[in-house]
């Protein structure tokens, strides 16, 4: 097999394996014909999750914000079905995240990180009802129908709980519409590749296998699919780029 | 081709990567930087993962306050007393490569000559102490220095002696070939070859005025006693 520069457009499509490093966008993942180097630069992190708490735990705390803008939705949605008071569900969920970060350093990833979150948010909205003197008996039964309904199921059709506006609820129905908005827009492509990745939770190796194209497109299609719901996305988000974070 | 992507483009695919756990080892820390340093890299932070949850669950669209979330968070975390920081195990544990390193290490030679040499060298320690200890005391001029010019010794090199029994190569200054500079200074270099010994005139009147304070030690012991008897009874 004779080297030859993964660049080149006129390259031999049966060479795979440079291929696989350069993305549509035209970024050079890693073009070496050493194959120790080219094995460590293509090799893919285990999990996001793990790598991010490591860094915490070698005291890193801005990527614990990354942990929490990750998993704030889902915590508070979890906290919401216990709790059923939106003005609670922050604080609980501000609790929960601070409580997991003076544990981080115990944590030794015996479990995933969501899951040992997961029960942390669960002990702190406990002893947040048992304060506020609610029954935890309901409690466990909301609990128990979050867990069922983490698949699916819109909440924003139902009634308004404590402390839910319309306008909340009409802004989460437009930030919804316009995912699925955005999503509907999208090249056949980008479509299937964010399809795929979101919601049928494939790897890219998998991804790239069902395509039939190079693992380095997979990554480029997710980004530039991402790109283009977050440009319909961010006029919603409330504040203008750069202002917000 | 670099053109229209450029490293903000770069750093918000590694993003996005990131984000599927698909992100390359070197890109963590990349990562991890931009949404340190740059605003739009933690907007799009945020985006990613909002899309994510819209896409598979409506009911995750209705948070979308992620910023004052974050700001408030930021607040509380600040006031957080507990300071994260690399636990002592894990501080002290070599790298792989450094484990390697250390079994690397070969212990060190024990050399077959080393014990005798240490076992003669402490005997020749001993031993001049022990003559020191002999010697010192029972010297009649013990405040006398002595120093030998002989022909035995060549080039100048002096032997500093004491009481006359000090020797360096075994030479013993011959206490009738000795001359001795008196209080006034006037040496005789009689004979090249001759020891001429060096009396500092200073030690004659120390040497008396210690001898005319012997008598004075009793009271300073008593006055001692006396001390210590007081700061007794002071307690």
């Amino acid at each position: 097999m004779k080297p030859r520069d993964p660049l080149d457009p006129g390259a031999d499509e049966s060479d795979k394996l440079p291929d696989q490093l350069l993305t549509e966008s035209g970024v050079r993942l890693a073009a070496t014909t050493d194959a120790a180097e080219h094995k460590e630069l293509v090799e893919p992190i285990v999990d996001v999750d793990t790598a991010l708490v490591e860094r915490v735990q070698r005291g890193d705390q801005k990527a614990f914000e990354m942990l929490v803008v990750k998993y704030q939705r889902r915590i508070e949605r979890l906290i919401a079905r216990m709790v059923r008071d939106v003005d609670l569900v922050e604080d609980i969920a501000q609790e929960t995240f601070i409580r997991a970060y003076r544990a981080l350093p115990n944590f030794r990833g015996e479990s995933a990180f969501y899951t040992w979150l997961y029960r942390i948010a669960v002990n702190t909205a406990k002893k947040a009802m048992i304060g506020l003197k609610r029954d935890p008996v309901l409690t466990e039964s909301a609990m128990a129908s979050a867990d069922d309904d983490d698949e699916g199921g819109s909440r924003v059709e139902n009634e308004l709980s404590d402390g839910e506006t319309p306008e909340s609820v009409l802004a989460s129905r437009q930030i919804a519409e316009t995912v699925n908005a955005a999503i509907e827009s999208l090249s056949e492509d980008l479509r299937q590749a964010i399809t795929l990745r979101e919601i049928e939770g494939l790897s890219y190796e998998e991804i790239a296998e069902l395509m039939s194209c190079p693992i380095g497109t997979v990554r480029s299609r997710i980004f530039r699919a991402r790109e283009a719901i977050a440009t319909r996305l961010r006029p919603l988000l409330d504040t203008r780029q750069g202002e917000r974070w | 081709m670099s053109d229209r992507f450029s490293d903000s483009d770069a750093e918000r695919e590694a993003l996005s990567a990131l984000a599927d756990g698909e992100a390359q080892s070197q890109e963590v820390a990349r990562a991890c930087a931009a949404w340190r340093d740059q605003p739009d890299a933690r907007a799009s932070w945020h985006a990613y993962q909002l899309i994510g949850d819209v896409m598979r669950s409506d009911d995750l669209a209705q948070a979308s306050s992620g910023d004052a979330f974050l700001k408030n968070f930021r607040e509380r975390l600040a006031r957080e007393p507990v300071v994260l920081a690399p636990s002592a195990t894990q501080a002290q544990r070599p790298a792989p490569d450094q484990v390697v390193a250390l079994n690397q290490v070969k212990p060190l030679k024990r050399r077959a000559w080393a014990g005798p040499v240490a076992v003669a060298a402490g005997f020749v320690l001993v031993v001049g102490a022990m003559l020191s200890s002999q010697t010192l005391p029972s010297g009649p001029q013990g405040g006398d220095a002595v120093v030998a010019k002989s022909g035995g010794v060549r080039g100048g090199a002096l032997s500093l002696a004491s009481a006359g029994q000090w020797s360096v190569n075994g030479f013993v200054p011959d206490a009738t070939r000795t001359s001795t500079l008196s209080s006034g200074g006037d040496a005789s270099f009689e004979q090249p070859g001759e020891v001429v010994v060096i009396r500092n005139p200073q030690l004659d009147q120390a040497l008396a005025l210690q001898r005319s304070n012997q008598s004075g030690e009793a009271s300073f012991a008593g006055q001692g006693a006396l001390t210590r008897q007081v700061v007794f009874d002071g307690r």
